[in-house]
């Protein structure tokens, strides 16, 4: 080679060698944001979520201890009137009717808030609850299946159950489906929660662009709070599809 | 660099190839484009070396060009991001059938190699993949070290590059042994393109299986 193409020769063995510092730096400094980046994104969303679970708590129980018996006692007061006349032996009637209706209300709102047969007895009793009570009142078949031993903190049980909550919410108000299985299993160092419906299923591109896949958004949340790997398809023919694979040990403790 | 060189170090396509074949049950269908590119990568070096040894392949070099660009864009949209709406996705296809026409046969012979189309493809297949990795960056909340796509992206980010580079050299280079000496690092980038292609292929997670028969 002449001098002229030797030079040339070195400046391509040069640029070569720039363009892989450049490329390696691009890559190194990508990761390292990433890195930042989702580990403020996870602490940011666990807090906003235990700062959500904390308040449901505070309110079911203030509900379930405080309104509670003091609408029984207003009950019971009532009862120990005497009335005499046919209307007013009405009225009473119909406040116990009002004041037994407030009661099974507050209940169920405490319950929806925090169950506690999640906090008592754990998930799969407090799944199988929902389940029971929410195909009493609606037109959908639920099936929930479970196996082995599931062992987890209460507060990925909490997250676990919101999600089968509101999977089953999404599923009676938008899928038009008659049938919702739901499984749970543990799997090497994961728990895996699957759930499938017959529904009509939902364009997912479309949800996520136009700011209606409010669902999903807090789908994918609980999955990061959980550190779950979170995989879903709808379509027509097979429904919507819904899988978290989620490891026995959070990520962030 | 000899040729029986240049050869074995193509062959490393059959790294990804393999681990492609082997775990292909496993893989999610979003990835077969990026599969089908690797096995017409193994025809086109294989007809390269057995069929064109002693002279031009160009032919089958710049058909695979064309080839390799129509399935990587395949493979961008896949991915469902900048390539999600199917009309951006079409012009796209159609814009660089046409773009290979004009510079593979209206400008110049298909047996001659043209920088034109090259730099083109590559520089789209650039942009589409950082794109890719911005997406990744600000969308995935997992180990991106991980990520099957963030490695292909970065593969051909930094594959892709030096291809432009190279050609651009290789073009103006003033003397056939320093084209070739070009070309020899394009050999090495190369093998490391493949290997980083093996490395993702092995990292794709398994296709999810939904409900299974339990109790």
């Amino acid at each position: 080679m002449h001098s002229t193409e030797e030079n040339f020769f070195k400046a391509v063995i040069v640029v070569s060698v720039l363009l892989g510092i450049v490329i390696f730096y691009f890559i190194i400094s990508m990761i390292k944001h990433h890195r930042l980046n989702v580990l403020q994104y996870k602490i940011k969303i666990k807090a906003e979520i235990e700062t959500l679970e904390n308040e449901r708590k505070r309110i079911a129980t203030d509900i379930h201890d405080e309104l509670g018996p003091i609408l029984s006692a207003v009950r019971l007061q009532i009862n120990h009137l005497t009335a005499t006349h046919q209307q007013d032996i009405d009225i009473v009637k119909k406040s116990n009717k009002y004041i037994d209706d407030v009661l099974t209300k507050t209940r169920e709102i405490s319950y929806n808030l925090l169950p506690n047969t999640l906090v008592r007895k754990g998930l799969v009793a407090a799944v199988n609850e929902f389940i029971s009570k929410t195909t009493e009142l609606h037109p959908l078949q639920c099936i929930f299946q479970s196996k082995g031993t599931i062992s987890l903190s209460k507060d990925q049980e909490v997250n676990i159950y919101r999600i089968i909550q509101e999977i089953t919410n999404n599923t009676i108000k938008h899928a038009g489906a008659t049938l919702l299985q739901i499984q749970l299993y543990p799997e090497k160092d994961f728990v895996v929660l699957t759930t499938q419906d017959n529904g009509v299923g939902f364009d997912i591109d479309t949800k996520m662009t136009s700011g209606k896949g409010l669902g999903l958004y807090n789908l994918q949340s609980r999955a990061d709070v959980l550190g779950a790997n979170l995989t879903y398809s709808s379509s027509k023919k097979i429904g919507t599809i819904y899988s978290f694979e989620i490891p026995v040990v959070p990520p962030i403790a | 660099m000899n040729k029986e060189l240049v050869f074995v170090c193509s062959l490393s396509i059959l790294l990804p190839l393999i681990a492609g074949i082997i775990r292909f049950k496993k893989i999610p269908e979003s990835y077969y484009p990026l599969l089908v590119l690797l096995a017409i990568g193994l025809v086109n070096e294989l007809i390269c070396y057995f069929l064109f040894s002693d002279k031009s392949n160009a032919i089958p070099t710049n058909i695979y060009y064309l080839i390799e660009a129509l399935m990587l864009v395949w493979q961008f949209r896949n991915w469902r991001n900048i390539l999600k709406d199917k009309r951006v996705y079409q012009s796209l296809q159609m814009a660089l059938v046409i773009a290979w026409v004009i510079d593979k046969i209206v400008l110049k012979n298909i047996n001659h190699f043209t920088l034109y189309f090259t730099v083109l493809s590559s520089l789209i297949i650039v942009l589409l993949s950082v794109n890719q990795l911005n997406w990744l960056i600000t969308n995935d909340r997992k180990k991106l070290i991980r990520n099957p796509i963030f490695i292909i992206c970065n593969a051909i980010v930094f594959y892709f590059s030096y291809q432009v580079m190279a050609e651009v050299f290789y073009y103006f280079a003033p003397e056939q042994t320093l084209k070739k000496d070009i070309f020899g690092i394009l050999v090495y980038v190369n093998l490391a393109y493949n290997i980083f292609l093996f490395i993702a292929i092995l990292c794709i997670p398994p296709k999810r299986t939904f409900l299974k028969p339990l109790l």
